[in-house]
């Protein structure tokens, strides 16, 4: 009798990212998804004139490692295969395949925009190019969290974009997406939006003052994008392997790519 | 108004036709195409281009005649590969022999794609003979102002089905006949009318008449048991290159060669240009056997 | 009559009308269902390759996969050769549907047929002095991604797994992976299927990064990737002992295709303990009771087992590396035990007259082996040697030896001769 009751706790049930096969002894029924998570995570952070784009470099597929070297930050534009003189770094996170196709169009779009009026395309442009590129393909979306960064032409403040997959945008001062996006972006929230800081020895209660969000300075970014993914690896198996970091400034972009656990 | 079109006076001057060489498709009362006949004759200004089919391969020559010294040497190849165990050598309308090239890679194409297997070299000679032989017919077009030569070596091994996963069963159901030989070399031209023959021997173009004259005297019937290899193949075309070019000797041309062997020859079946080595070895005893030409004559 | 070839022979549409099609399939521009139901496209694969590995080497890349195609649980095709060579510098593995497979090699056909219209690379090789004409491994890789991804894309997928092997146009060794969704990924070792669980740790211990390639043999590439092969074949019930192996470096492709997995040995599992990760202890040689591998081998008889068999009835295994294997276990398991130690050892001897394994053969090896604990028993002291015949009722044999004085354990030697593979032994307690 007691078999047959409820007895699962919701804790006893993780939830991953891929599917979990269900021992319902129920034929399954094959057919193709054209679909599947890759996990990883990235970030992005704007600071007052750079922008810091970060993601692990592990591939994954359910519980396998498929490679510990896959970036998922690529750089937009610029002349040639290895996009030199380019300004945008456009990362994405989710299906891999969608990523590296997302990546191949926007980067053709760019480089064509340049042919077609002589100068390069800035952030914002960009920006809303690729919004539309998403929302042109939403009834079969290109399953990715984008995040877009460069420098702004008109202040030479950092620009960053972050999408969903069907092309809704925003400008953001930070955001984490991926695996372990829901374990970065309250950190992100309260380093660098500082939320739920407040002025010490302020009045308690709903007079207290909130603590004002200013631009980070860039070793200051680049402490938190390494705090971030060293904390998510403890705590997300699809996040590892390796950091891949660009900051894109006025004069262009630095990489550089830092271990992380391999576990 | 005009009412004599120059370029129709022009024509009926210089042409035998009344009126019956302006159209593709129509005979003159004595049974001729003029058209057909007139594209042969663009033919036989082009350089002259050879095959000569050999016990163990197929070798394809051609007098590339220079139109200009800024062209680069070696570079603009005339002989084309239409699939892996055939190619094709023309003379005449280059831009002709570049459609006809390009139709005979897609017969070539869509045999693999039906048969799962190479085209034999009579199946595309055929085919590319009724295409030809389709250009005479209408009013729209005109004929091709080439002829080809294609050679080819139908594998003698038993090919696989392209994409074949095993090697089957040895023996029993399915199994494999011991010792049965089939494939070999091949050689067809195809004249401007779609008119074609498997040769020997083939030359066209502006030294037609003296190279078929030295294709005489080669041994080729595999009948007579001393059919020449196709070594001494390539070396023949050369000479025989060197000597149809003795009528236009004021003008500068580069010799181009492929072979196509065995499947256990030099090329391993397939079709492909005469390495380098091999190739200026055939030059230097073309030029030799001519010099010694000369002397006799003095 | 017009200058269109296509129209020619055909009906003319000004005397005609245009050609209607209605009665055709959607496919060929018609609007008939063939069976009034929506167009459908693979749903899943069904004869199927397994496993495809590849490791990187300093120079080039070696990459193997067994020869068997399966339906479902059905051994159906056991030579099936499932590593495509596309030029002298690459080399594709498939895993998965085999007549997509078959799909994709008449594609790389006809793409190489396209490549060598302008001549063949044979010919530019030798004047570059390089092998530059040819297209280079990751060029190949991208056109089969693109493939694979449109496919996806078209919700008519080619459901395989592929592993591109070979050398870049840099001659640098290239190894990188294309599925059935368009996933794209490198890396110094890869597997695909099976493989990415049970060879792929293998494969990362001996290359754990790309820096590692720079330390490895071509040889050892080789021996790493055919003790992958094994450990596939033990573990994965679609796999089959004769593969196909590549290796591609500098000098070219060399690909065969009828290798046939050696020295097989059951003998690891005795090492494994529970579930999950365990450290088993290793031998470790400076022990004063204990032999290293190489001592004890000195107490062999130098024809091995052969010699004790001879005069046996019935024949058995005689490969050394088998015996090496057994040798190797029995000290790790010695090891393992308390000290003071004492050993017994018995050989239970499984032995074949061609009528199978049954309880007759069973039980008479075993009567030589109770005869032999009567012996052996009487100071504990036992050495190690060939196993017994029936003939060893009254002594131990001249070839065995003392080793060590172990003591609280018997190891049971199994070697099967039913199937030669399988050589093991048991610690009982």
């Amino acid at each position: 009798m007691a078999a047959h009751t409820l007895h699962t706790l919701p804790s006893t049930n993780p939830s991953f990212s891929f599917p979990q096969h269900a021992p319902s002894g129920a034929p399954t029924q094959h057919s193709f998804y054209p679909y599947t998570d890759n996990g990883g995570s990235t970030l992005g952070i704007s600071g007052a004139s750079f922008t810091v784009i970060a993601g692990d470099t592990r591939l994954t597929s359910g519980y396998n490692i498929l490679t510990r070297y896959a970036p998922k930050l690529f750089k937009i534009g610029g002349s040639g295969p290895d996009h030199k003189g380019a300004k945008i770094v456009l990362s994405v996170v989710g299906f891999a395949a969608d990523g590296r196709a997302l990546q191949e169009r926007l980067d053709t779009l760019v480089k064509l925009y340049r042919y077609q009026h002589g100068k390069d395309i800035t952030v914002h442009a960009c920006a809303q190019r690729l919004s539309h590129i998403l929302y042109n393909k939403r009834f079969f979306p290109y399953y990715v969290q984008a995040i877009l960064g460069g420098v702004d032409e008109v202040d030479g403040s950092g620009a960053l974009y972050s999408y969903d997959p069907v092309g809704s945008y925003e400008r953001e001062y930070c955001r984490a997406a991926g695996a372990a996006a829901s374990l970065i972006m309250p950190f992100l929230d309260n380093q660098v939006n500082l939320k739920n800081q407040y002025e010490p020895g302020s009045v308690q209660g709903l007079e207290k003052k909130q603590l004002e969000a200013k631009p980070l300075d860039r070793e200051t970014v680049e402490g938190l994008v390494r705090d971030a993914f060293t904390s998510a690896v403890e705590r997300h198996i699809e996040v590892g392997d390796g950091l891949q970091m660009m900051v894109i400034t006025n004069e262009g972009i630095e990489e550089v790519v830092l271990p992380l656990k391999r576990d | 108004m005009d009412l004599i079109d120059p370029e129709r006076a022009r024509k009926q001057k210089t042409s035998i036709g009344t009126g019956y060489d302006l159209s593709n498709s129509v005979f003159s009362p004595d049974g001729r195409n003029f058209q057909v006949e007139y594209a042969v004759k663009a033919v036989e200004n082009g350089g002259t281009a050879i095959g000569i089919r050999c016990k163990d391969g197929v070798v394809l020559a051609l007098e590339k005649l220079v139109t200009s010294k800024l062209l680069k040497k070696d570079a603009n190849k005339r002989i084309a590969t239409v699939d892996r165990n055939i190619g094709v050598v023309h003379s005449g309308l280059l831009p002709d022999g570049r459609h006809f090239v390009s139709r005979a890679r897609e017969e070539a194409a869509s045999w693999r794609s039906t048969y799962k297997a190479p085209i034999p070299a009579a199946s595309l000679a055929n085919r590319m003979g009724a295409y030809v032989q389709a250009y005479t017919l209408y009013s729209s077009v005109r004929p091709f102002g080439i002829t080809a030569i294609v050679g080819g070596w139908d594998a003698e091994t038993e090919v696989d089905v392209d994409g074949a996963v095993g090697s089957g069963p040895k023996s029993g159901s399915g199994g494999k006949t011991q010792g049965v030989k089939e494939g070999g070399p091949y050689l067809y031209m195809i004249e401007p009318s779609g008119l074609y023959w498997g040769y020997y021997g083939a030359a066209t173009g502006k030294g037609r008449q003296a190279a078929k004259a030295e294709l005489e005297k080669l041994k080729l019937d595999p009948k007579d048991g001393e059919c020449i290899s196709l070594e001494e193949g390539v070396k023949e075309a050369a000479r025989i290159i060197y000597v149809a070019h003795e009528d236009s000797k004021d003008k500068e041309f580069e010799l181009e060669m492929t072979w196509i062997s065995a499947v256990s020859g030099p090329t391993e079946g397939r079709h492909e240009e005469v390495p380098k080595g091999l190739r200026e070895e055939a030059e230097r005893l073309a030029k030799k056997a001519l010099e010694g030409d000369d002397e006799m004559e003095e | 009559m017009n200058h269109l070839p296509h129209a020619w022979g055909r009906p003319r549409d000004d005397v005609y009308g245009h050609y209607n099609p209605s009665y055709l399939p959607t496919s060929l521009g018609g609007t008939q269902h063939i069976s009034s139901m929506p167009t459908s496209h693979t749903q899943s694969p069904i004869v199927t390759g397994t496993s495809v590995i590849a490791i990187k080497f300093k120079t080039g890349i070696v990459i193997a996969a067994d020869n068997l195609a399966s339906y479902g649980s059905l051994a159906r095709f056991t030579d099936v050769k499932r590593l495509k060579p596309f030029n002298k510098k690459c080399v594709v593995g498939f895993g998965g549907d085999v007549s997509d497979m078959q799909y994709i090699d008449r594609l790389l056909m006809s793409l190489d047929v396209q490549q060598n219209y302008a001549g063949s690379a044979k010919e530019m090789d030798e004047e570059d002095g390089g092998s530059k004409a040819l297209m280079g491994a990751n060029n190949l890789h991208t056109y089969l991604s693109k493939v694979m991804y449109k496919r996806r894309s078209d919700f008519n997928p080619l459901w395989n797994a592929l592993l591109v092997a070979g050398l870049d146009e840099k001659d640098a060794p290239f190894l990188a992976s294309a599925d059935l969704l368009g996933t794209t990924y490198s890396a110094p070792t890869l597997a695909t299927g099976f493989g990415a669980h049970l060879a792929q740790p293998l494969l990362r211990n001996v290359v754990p990064d790309e820096k590692a390639v720079e330390g490895i043999t071509r040889e050892k590439a080789v021996e790493t990737v055919r003790e992958c092969m094994k450990v596939l074949f033990y573990r994965d019930a679609r796999s089959m002992p004769e593969y196909s192996i590549a290796v591609i470096d500098g000098s070219g492709v060399e690909l065969k295709t009828d290798e046939k997995l050696e020295n097989q040995s059951w003998a690891f599992a005795e090492t494994i303990r529970g579930y999950g990760t365990q450290t088993v202890p290793v031998f470790v040689e400076d022990q004063d009771q204990i032999r290293t591998l190489d001592e004890m081998r000195e107490y062999l008889p130098e024809d091995g087992l052969s010699a004790a068999m001879d005069d046996h009835p019935f024949r058995t295994a005689t490969d050394p590396g088998e015996f090496r294997d057994i040798y190797l276990a029995a000290a790790q398991a010695v090891e393992r035990m308390p000290k003071p130690r004492q050993l017994e050892i018995s050989f239970d001897l499984q032995v074949d007259a061609g009528m199978g394994q049954g309880e007759h053969e069973f039980s008479y090896a075993q009567g030589a082996t109770e005869s032999w604990y009567q012996e052996s028993s009487v100071d504990s002291k036992v050495g190690w040697g060939m196993f017994p015949t029936v003939e060893m009722d009254d002594q131990v044999p001249k070839a065995w030896k003392k080793v060590g004085e172990v003591k609280g354990a018997t190891i049971e030697l199994y070697l099967s001769e039913q199937n030669e593979h399988y050589i093991n032994y048991r610690l009982i307690h």
